[in-house]
């Protein structure tokens, strides 16, 4: 077992350091706008969290971050 | 020509700063290990289902996972990364346009065909940039685990790909010069896939369509030689050349 | 030599028709105010001057070039701010300012110290923050700074202080003035007190025509009338006055005398000092900008 889980490190180790980065930038992202495009900051910790593997970051920058 | 490097950097500037750079390299870095990971995780999955699949009556040989089950979660995967693309990218034109931030730099002498030209390299070069990033970590993963040479013409299968995202991001540029929305881009960009797949229903017209250069199974597997995609990849290219093209005067005649 | 014709410029949208002839011309070194109601076709015209629109029929020249539609004048003559401008939100004050310059091509070195220069004439060069969180004053003065970067000889201003309040309104005046000594400003406006402040050539669009054009003197000229007001301190005289001036009419205590020359005036004073009339205020009322408004647009 444990051999076996040596073998998926060199995959799993840049995959968590990726999506844990950009799931805590966004979540430190959110929480530090007041205002969003659409959605409220609830709704936009909860999506993100929810679809930690990209998909909710994703989300929150193509339609809920507020246009510069 | 200072207007289009102006405007480039600009352009450059404005992909970092609204984060939309760092979101598509995630996505693209995401997907490159994606897919060899979904690969490696077949067998533990098809293991775990087994029971499942037991009790209706099936049984599950032992799967024995190759570079070509990585490479086919590489076409599976990569349109998704190309749609995320096309997403972000496709309010690029409209938004400003709407907003009126381009009237202060035309009345500069700014011409509309380097805004055009210069928001058109950026995305080219975002999306070579992603899909051979995508490729590379897919690639050294799978020669990390599999046999790379199992699989044939791998390069060529992606710059197939990639091609094909050249088209659809000229199909931006071209629904752009007229559009009045992103929404409605994306809705143009989205009706041109749909017809060409509705024209590659009829048999004989496959070989000279785009869709033909996703086709990239085939030529894994050795069915189809690089040279028969020539037909549709020159097609291809002079479709997105004549999009690109059409868009500078409908830009030049659009009322701002 | 006039840095900006306009002959008799035509435009429709659909069946309304917008502008019907209009023409001024803007000699070099003037703040030329461009007067119209809302809705006149103030924005229309300058659109038209900028080659933003296509318009039906007449001719514009900036600087003896002639203005075509979708390419506006490349000598880089012209300047201008939008009634709401809009710029990139994620670049600072000083960001866009290079951005247009890199546009016009000015050299990098000129670029720097230029940039400088006018952030400090519109206020903005203590300012670090991003475009983003601007107020519309704010905005208003960064795009002053974008229009004059490449010294044009035209600054076209579309509404620049109708959104802003006073304190942002005087500056925003105070600003044109002073460009004024580096190049001819055009701007349109409904607030006429701005077109007294700092104008010295206006032009009044009503109904798709040019009613009046000339300099703020040609006006004073042309309405040289003006009116006297007086208030007496005690009403029951009010009969003896209208009695010898009967041109006069009284309304809420205050006997008005119109078109009243300087001789009229001192007739008026004499006969209430002769009468021992005692007086509490006596006004005098030059014809203004508003009366020849109303006058242009017939009300």
């Amino acid at each position: 077992m444990d051999a076996e889980i040596r073998e998926y490190l060199p995959l799993i180790i840049p995959l968590i350091i990726v999506q844990f980065s950009l799931l805590g930038y966004t979540i430190v992202h959110i929480l530090r706008h007041d205002t969003y495009k659409r959605g409220s900051r609830a709704l936009w910790l909860i999506i993100t969290l929810v679809g930690m593997n990209f998909w909710g970051p994703l989300l929150y920058f193509i339609l809920g971050k507020e246009e510069e | 020509m200072k207007g289009f490097t102006a405007f480039f950097s600009k352009e450059v500037r404005e992909l970092i700063r609204t984060k939309r750079l760092m979101i598509l390299a995630a996505v693209f870095i995401v997907v490159g290990i994606m897919n060899p990971a979904i690969a490696k995780l077949t067998p533990k999955i098809i293991e775990m289902e087994a029971e499942t699949f037991d009790s209706m009556g099936m049984t599950v040989g032992e799967v024995k996972v190759t570079a070509m089950d990585c490479w086919t979660q590489f076409i599976k995967n990569i349109p998704m990364a190309l749609i995320v693309l096309l997403i972000m990218m496709s309010g690029a034109y409209t938004s400003e346009y709407a907003k009126g931030t381009l009237i202060p730099l035309l009345t500069k002498g700014l011409s509309r065909s380097a805004v055009v030209l210069s928001k058109f390299f950026v995305m080219l070069t975002v999306w070579s940039a992603g899909l051979w990033l995508c490729f590379g970590i897919t690639y050294f993963y799978s020669g990390y685990y599999w046999d790379n040479s199992a699989v044939k013409e791998l390069p060529f299968a992606a710059f197939g790909w990639w091609l094909f995202g050249v088209l659809m991001i000229s199909c931006i540029v071209f629904f752009s010069s007229f559009a009045g929305s992103a929404g409605q881009v994306m809705l143009g960009t989205g009706a041109a896939y749909f017809a060409m797949t509705m024209i590659g229903m009829y048999k004989k017209a496959a070989e000279y369509l785009p869709s033909r250069l996703c086709d990239c199974a085939s030529l894994y597997k050795g069915e189809l030689e690089p040279s028969d995609y020539f037909k549709a990849a020159v097609i291809t290219a002079a479709v997105s050349l004549v999009l690109v093209a059409a868009a500078l005067p409908l830009t030049n005649r659009r009322q701002l | 030599m006039n840095v900006l014709e306009v002959r008799d410029i035509k435009k429709s949208f659909g069946s309304k028709k917008v502008l019907e002839g209009v023409s001024f011309s803007v000699p070099e070194n003037c703040v030329f105010g461009f007067i119209g109601r809302n809705g006149a076709g103030k924005t229309t015209t300058m659109r038209a001057v900028l080659g933003l629109l296509k318009t039906d029929g007449g001719e514009i020249d900036v600087c003896g070039e002639r203005v075509s539609y979708g390419c506006t004048p490349k000598s880089g003559c012209i300047g201008f701010l939008p009634d709401v401008p809009e710029f990139y939100g994620y670049m600072n004050a000083r960001e866009y300012l290079t951005l247009c310059g890199d546009i016009t091509g000015i050299d990098r070195s000129t670029l720097k110290s230029r940039c400088s220069e006018l952030l400090e004439l519109v206020g903005l060069d203590k300012e670090k923050h991003r475009i983003k969180g601007y107020s519309r004053g704010m905005k208003q003065r960064l795009g002053i700074a974008q229009a004059l970067i490449n010294r044009p000889k035209l600054l076209i201003c579309d509404e620049p202080t109708s959104a802003l309040d006073p304190v942002g309104r005087k500056e925003i005046l105070d600003i044109l003035s002073t460009a004024k000594e580096q190049t001819s400003v055009v701007f349109s406006t409904h607030i006429l007190s701005d077109v007294e402040r700092i104008c010295t050539q206006v032009a009044f669009l009503e109904g798709g025509r040019t009613a009046f054009s000339g300099s703020i003197e040609e006006i004073h000229a042309m309405k040289s009338d003006t009116a006297l007001e007086l208030t007496l301190a005690r009403p029951e005289d009010t009969g003896r006055v209208t009695a010898t001036f009967p041109g006069c009419t009284v309304s809420e205590g205050k006997l008005i005398f119109p078109k009243a020359s300087d001789s009229d005036q001192a007739e008026l004073m004499a006969f209430l000092g002769a009468q021992a009339i005692p007086v509490m205020r006596l006004e005098r009322h030059e014809a203004d900008l508003e009366d020849l408004f109303m006058e242009v647009i017939g009300k």
